[in-house]
């Protein structure tokens, strides 16, 4: 029961933003011809006297099977063009999400853990999460690349080229989740399950870390979900800071291009993937706490 | 904890107020450009040049006016459209609401960044299509916060003592909701406005918002990462800028929030 109603609420939304970009596009003047060439490069001059509500269900039944309409710049299509150049952004965007919950967890027990070492690690987590990811990226690029020599600067394909990349996302990621574990942490500070571990004269690191953190987890890894969706700005900017192939460079290209159907293409699977995401969030939450379930 | 006191305060916002002073402070034109490339900060130039040989300092100033300029607008536009978004299903009834709350969803699952480049390509690539690529993404959380204290306030019985007098919905709204938000909305403005100096400087990096080379962080940011092997220093004053900036919004918004987490 569930499932079936976060399963029709994704498609609910998701039909909603197809059905805005389709209306934005019918209502803005001077688009209509674009438009034409949207809804799959038909017949234009018979598309043009068809009613917007025809050529609204015939471009909403498009979507349903698939196909995303054609690039204006190269004519080939936005699914293909999707799908040939995911690999690259699906590799960065995981590799850091993991690196960034790693260390995004240490250092949210170690901050909330407090005392010298925490204060200092807050203070560090207050600096990342100022940084533009931009800047970042140029010191570390400075540090690895010139001074040390251990990384190329750019490109994509080989495992040493996707390492610094992965770094400075994964530094830009940490912060938020730190944020988002000590804050669970924080929570868990008043129940009784603490008291007894203290009462039997448990070591703090060990009340930390075995009897604390996996009771925060239950509120952190649905956060740490929907980041995985936040981490999409990340790679656009990512792989333009690198030169990496990738989603993120086809994006800009098509924006440079005013490419409308792969930057729309791209705004409803980005639309499709965070409501997946959250579903999948959800459904962790459902089966983790026992407590949701009843 | 409390993480400056009320002097750090002082010269901290004077020194983040600094770029409102470029007409007068700053000693060199920010589009001139010249021969001597890379040098670094010495008495004439103070942070040095970039790659065209212009004057790092009075970019950076300009620059800074620019970014912040368009960071504060934004965030006006967004407090000021997530209002109303946000109150109209407050004002006009449970099942309007249920509809809006549904809209809000939906517009929230879309990526900010996509929604940006959207404005961007549909719109073009000045710099009030900027602030509103900027401004967009953020009104839906302005709303759902508006949303959610405006339902959580109207519970209270002053509105209903309010509406017993014969007090409309608008009126209501205006005289008893939207005064009892003003501190919510005050706290929640300062990671508004860190999110939208974030996202500007992110699509002025990426190339869009402006005239290639426009004096703006996000662009400078740019120029200094395409010449990280000869000079990463020209990246520091832009980034030093934005960091600062940043961090001072987030330790203002955790400040402001601080006697609202305490009602709660």
């Amino acid at each position: 029961m569930f499932l079936v109603r976060a399963i029709l609420g994704v498609f609910f939304r998701v039909w909603l933003v197809v059905t805005l970009m389709f209306w934005a596009f019918e209502i803005l003047p001077g688009n209509t011809s674009d438009e034409n060439l949207l809804s799959g490069g038909g017949d234009v001059s018979q598309e043009q006297e068809a009613h917007p509500m025809v050529r609204y269900w015939q471009y909403f039944s498009q979507i349903l099977q698939g196909d995303l309409g054609q690039s204006l710049s190269d004519g080939q299509w936005v699914t293909e063009k999707i799908a040939a150049q995911a690999i690259p952004t699906i590799q960065l965007a995981l590799l850091s999400w993991v690196l960034g919950i790693i260390l995004g967890v240490v250092m949210g027990g170690i901050t909330a853990n407090g005392g010298y070492l925490g204060q200092h690690f807050l203070m560090l987590e207050n600096i990342l999460l100022g940084i533009p990811v931009y800047w970042s990226a140029t010191i570390l690029l400075y540090i690895f690349v010139v001074l040390l020599g251990w990384f190329p600067a750019g490109g994509g394909g080989r495992m040493s080229q996707l390492i610094l990349p992965s770094l400075t996302l994964a530094l830009s990621l940490l912060p938020s989740v730190s944020l988002g574990v000590r804050h669970a942490l924080y929570d868990q500070l008043n129940q009784n399950y603490l008291m007894t571990a203290k009462g039997k004269g448990l070591h703090n690191f060990r009340i930390l870390w075995k009897h604390l953190m996996p009771n925060a987890m239950i509120t952190v890894i649905p956060l740490i979900f929907l980041e995985l969706g936040f981490l999409l700005r990340g790679t656009v900017l990512t792989e333009r800071l690198f030169s990496r192939p990738g989603l993120g460079q086809v994006l800009l290209r098509a924006v440079l291009q005013q490419d409308y159907p792969v930057v729309i293409g791209g705004v409803i699977l980005g639309a499709l993937l965070m409501n997946v995401l959250q579903v999948i969030a959800d459904l962790l939450v459902w089966l983790l706490d026992p407590r949701v379930r009843e | 904890m409390k993480p400056f006191n009320r002097l750090g305060w002082v010269v901290l916002g004077s020194l983040l107020l600094i770029p409102f002073l470029a007409p007068w402070i700053a000693t060199h034109d920010p589009y001139l450009t010249s021969e001597q490339q890379f040098i670094l900060p010495n008495v004439s130039h103070w942070f040095g040049t970039d790659y065209l040989g212009r004057d790092l300092y009075s970019r950076f100033l300009w620059g800074g006016q620019r970014t912040i300029l368009v960071g504060l607008s934004s965030t006006l536009i967004a407090i000021g459209m997530g209002c109303l978004v946000g109150s109209l299903g407050t004002l006009t009834g449970p099942t309007v609401d249920l509809v809006f709350l549904a809209v809000f969803d939906t517009l929230a699952s879309i990526p900010g960044i996509l929604v940006s480049l959207l404005i961007l390509t549909l719109f073009g690539n000045g710099i009030s299509e900027l602030v509103w690529a900027t401004a967009l993404p953020q009104i839906i959380p302005v709303a759902y916060v508006v949303r959610g204290a405006m339902s959580s306030s109207k519970r209270h019985e002053y509105v209903d003592a309010s509406r017993a007098l014969g007090a409309s919905n608008l009126h209501i709204m205006w005289q008893h909701l939207l005064p009892s938000l003003l501190n919510i909305l005050l706290a929640y403005s300062m990671s508004t406005m860190r999110y939208c100096l974030m996202m500007s400087t992110t699509v002025t990096f990426l190339g869009f918002g402006g005239e290639p080379g426009v004096a703006d962080w996000g662009v400078m940011l740019a120029e200094a990462r395409m010449a990280f092997r000869v000079a990463p220093w020209t990246s520091i004053p832009p980034g030093l800028g934005m960091l600062l900036w940043v961090m001072c919004l987030n330790y203002l918004a955790e400040y402001l929030g601080k006697p609202i987490a305490k009602l709660k």
